[in-house]
């Protein structure tokens, strides 16, 4: 274990596109442009923050400001995202491939969950989601994928609509079904 | 202190309270077995349900969830070499070789055993001082608080997984988050950028449901996730005779050991089973035989996880700093239920504090049950396939989420911040000190504040208080050694070796093991770290004498956690 820490250390010294491409000979490129894209996201997030805090005002020395507390923390984080652009070596970064495709359709399928939420209720937009996931990630077949997705969809509304008592927005399925009840 | 087990054991054993207790650790157990799903992201996504509990029976059903995965997280360890969880990595160095030999019983009974009884001595220890130092807490003002919470801040970004520097940009992050909305003081809204959604802030479960919950469950679609079939017997569970013997010792140093280093900020679990796997090899008769089935590997560190993880209470009811992320979770549980838990917890909620010391004993002994006879049960349940388990754990985040407080708009910031997640665990960012940054923020900056407007604004009050001066020495001593130690280039100290163990995504773990197994790829992580502690013994014993100067850090922090 000791000499693995060693080796990784040691990159961190070593000039930086050598060091990456001996230990990690795969998407060497792809990690060094997601170092650079997080770097500069969490640059720009802090230098807007002090920029914001500065308008909400600092205060005086004797009254402390809104924008004080807030503006100490974007300097922090200015400063540590500074050390992190400079020093940080390219282990940490996962390159992108072909498996991020499928978890950029979970993604899409989750938004469209959260936008059919308030027009069709749970059950339904969860019915379909789980369907989707169970078939895609789950690898059972349609059939038990669709039992599955709609016993769980159906259990967890029951769980927290009738059990915990959460008012749930009107329900495509249950709605109909439980006010009949 | 015997008035209150009494009180604790009366909220105990009331029903509805054993109950929550047993299905704390139950599920604990289950997914501490589960790759893919640690504590943490487990008690974010249960959070919504303790809305409807008791203050007590939460924190009692979600500190079994914490103590159960530690147990659990032995079992996949010891037979198929993959951490349900981060502190179970270092089982992996023997635990699975005595497997290999056959004996993946007595690994799993003395695990069993030793966690009990680490447990329980934890316990007694949370029980003695937490009280007494609660009430010296009591006397403490803001500029302390400022002292404490920055210490907490600050070992937590240097202890936790990765690099020192992307912590500590996540926690400024946090910190920053923490301000959206509005001002608690002058009442001005800020980073609102004018919705009316945003006055109130982010909400901490949404945000927690969001980096641990979706975040995790989105970067492990992407490992693939295809487990072995289990199909492994586990018999004679009962450690023989002279395996009682050997692991006697190992059990008393791990529950010792795992209580103080668990009372630090940061030292919960990982820290402390590498600080007992250490300790043990140093003081065996002969070292050779540890990453070659040694019981000692086995029952030490896994008492000193478990007993870490109880005694990690000490620092979130007594002076209200979550020490780790779970903690942390667990804060913002009983921030939920309008208690800031603090020194005036256990004089106010005394029900709390001491219902929840007395359920420890209780859901520790059924642990002990649940992992010495129906430990098959649990192996079964690794069969469940991931894109299952991942599926019912999306649609529970979701309705969950809604459940927070009846806004579809928190089903958005939740997906929002699981994207978030998702990318930092890409990048390699931790979530974990920005969860807790954001717990802190609110009460760092109003003890900031206040302690301004008592000194009128003169920064010298900072450093006015004793307690903070002692703090902030302590600090100021731990980075200078830091740094000397870097400059000397020895060898890499437990607490590096540490940071090297990846956050406690199993299927995380699992593909990188993988990964470094299918090549001879020098990243480190739990799969080369257990090869190497497995196959060559001898390179780990030539850091010997690197790992007892860092046996003396963690004495003398352990020391000062106490002194305070």
């Amino acid at each position: 274990m000791t000499d693995v820490a060693d080796r990784t250390e040691h990159t961190g010294t070593m000039t930086e596109p050598n060091a990456s491409e001996t230990t990690t000979p795969d998407g060497v490129r792809g990690r060094r442009i997601a170092r650079w894209i997080a770097v500069a996201v969490l640059g720009a997030v802090s230098v807007v923050a002090i920029l914001f805090s500065i308008d909400y005002g600092l205060g005086t020395g004797i009254r402390p400001g809104p924008g004080l507390w807030p503006c100490i923390a974007a300097i922090i984080m200015l400063g540590a995202t500074v050390v992190v652009a400079i020093t940080d070596t390219l282990e940490d970064y996962e390159a992108w491939g072909t498996e991020s495709v499928r978890t950029l359709i979970a993604l899409a399928s989750l938004l469209a969950f959260a936008a059919l939420f308030t027009l069709l209720g749970f059950t339904v937009p969860a019915l379909l989601l789980m369907l989707l996931w169970l078939r895609m990630f789950g690898r059972l077949s349609w059939l038990k994928a669709a039992l599955l997705a709609a016993a769980g969809a159906i259990a967890l509304f029951m769980l927290f609509d009738v059990v915990l008592g959460v008012p749930m927005p009107r329900d495509l399925l249950m709605t109909p079904l439980t006010s009949w009840m | 202190m015997l008035d209150g087990l009494l009180v604790g054991f009366g909220v105990a054993l009331d029903p509805i309270n054993l109950l929550y207790v047993f299905v704390g650790v139950v599920v604990g157990t289950a997914i501490g077995v589960l790759p893919g799903l640690g504590p943490t992201a487990t008690i974010a996504l249960l959070l919504p349900l303790t809305y409807a509990l008791d203050p007590a029976t939460a924190i009692i059903m979600l500190a079994g969830i914490y103590y159960g995965s530690m147990y659990g997280g032995t079992i996949t360890s010891v037979l198929l070499r993959m951490p349900g969880e981060a502190a179970s990595v270092v089982t992996t160095f023997d635990g699975y070789q005595m497997a290999k030999q056959g004996r993946a019983g007595p690994a799993l009974g003395i695990a069993a055993i030793g966690s009990f009884i680490g447990g329980i001595v934890s316990v007694i220890g949370l029980a003695i001082f937490a009280p007494m130092l609660a009430d010296w807490a009591l006397a403490f003002g803001p500029v302390a608080m400022v002292a404490l919470m920055v210490l907490g801040l600050m070992l937590v970004t240097s202890l936790g997984t990765g690099s020192t520097w992307k912590a500590m940009a996540m926690a400024a992050l946090g910190l920053l988050l923490a301000t959206v909305g509005q001002d608690q003081i002058s009442g001005m809204p800020r980073f609102t950028f004018g919705s009316a959604s945003m006055l109130d802030g982010f909400d901490f479960v949404a945000i927690a449901m969001g980096l641990f919950g979706v975040g995790e469950i989105l970067h492990n679609l992407e490992q693939g996730g295809h487990l072995h079939a289990v199909a492994k017997k586990v018999t004679k569970i009962m450690p023989t005779r002279q395996d009682a013997k050997d692991s006697a010792m190992p059990i008393v140093r791990g529950s010792i050991l795992g209580f103080f280093i668990g009372v630090l900020p940061g030292g919960g679990g990982v820290l402390s089973s590498l600080a007992s796997y250490a300790l043990e090899k140093r003081s065996a008769k002969d070292p050779s035989r540890f990453g070659k089935g040694a019981i000692e590997g086995v029952a030490g560190p896994e008492t000193a996880n478990n007993a870490s993880s109880t005694s990690a209470f000490v620092p979130l009811l007594v002076l209200g700093i979550p020490s780790n992320v779970v903690l942390a979770l667990i804060f913002g549980a009983l921030l939920i239920q309008g208690i800031t838990p603090g020194p005036s917890l256990i004089p106010q909620h005394p029900d709390i504090f001491w219902g929840v010391v007395a359920s420890m004993v209780i859901g520790n002994a059924m642990l002990l049950i649940l992992n010495m006879p129906m430990v098959g049960v649990f192996v079964q349940m690794l069969r469940v396939p991931m894109g299952i388990l991942v599926t019912f754990a999306m649609a529970i985040v979701l309705i969950g989420t809604f459940s927070i407080a009846n806004d579809p708009f928190d089903i958005w910031v939740v997906l929002g911040f699981g994207i978030l997640g998702w990318l930092m665990k890409r990048t390699g960012f931790d979530p974990g000190p920005l969860v807790l940054a954001f717990v802190l923020g609110p009460i760092l900056e109003a003890s900031v504040r206040q302690s301004l407007l008592i000194s009128g604004g003169d920064p010298t009050i900072f450093v006015s208080d004793p307690i903070a001066i002692t703090i902030y020495a302590a600090l100021a001593l731990g980075v200078a050694f830091v740094a000397v130690r870097r400059l000397r280039k020895g060898r890499p100290s437990i607490f590096e070796q540490a940071r090297r163990i990846p956050p406690p995504t199993g299927l995380l773990t699992i593909g990188r093991a993988k990964r470094a197994e299918g090549t001879t790829d020098a990243s480190a992580d739990a799969g080369e770290d257990a090869d190497t502690g497995a196959m060559h013994p001898g390179t780990a014993e030539a850091g010997e004498p690197g790992r007892h100067g860092d046996e003396a850090t963690e004495e003398e922090r352990a020391r000062d956690a106490r002194r305070r």
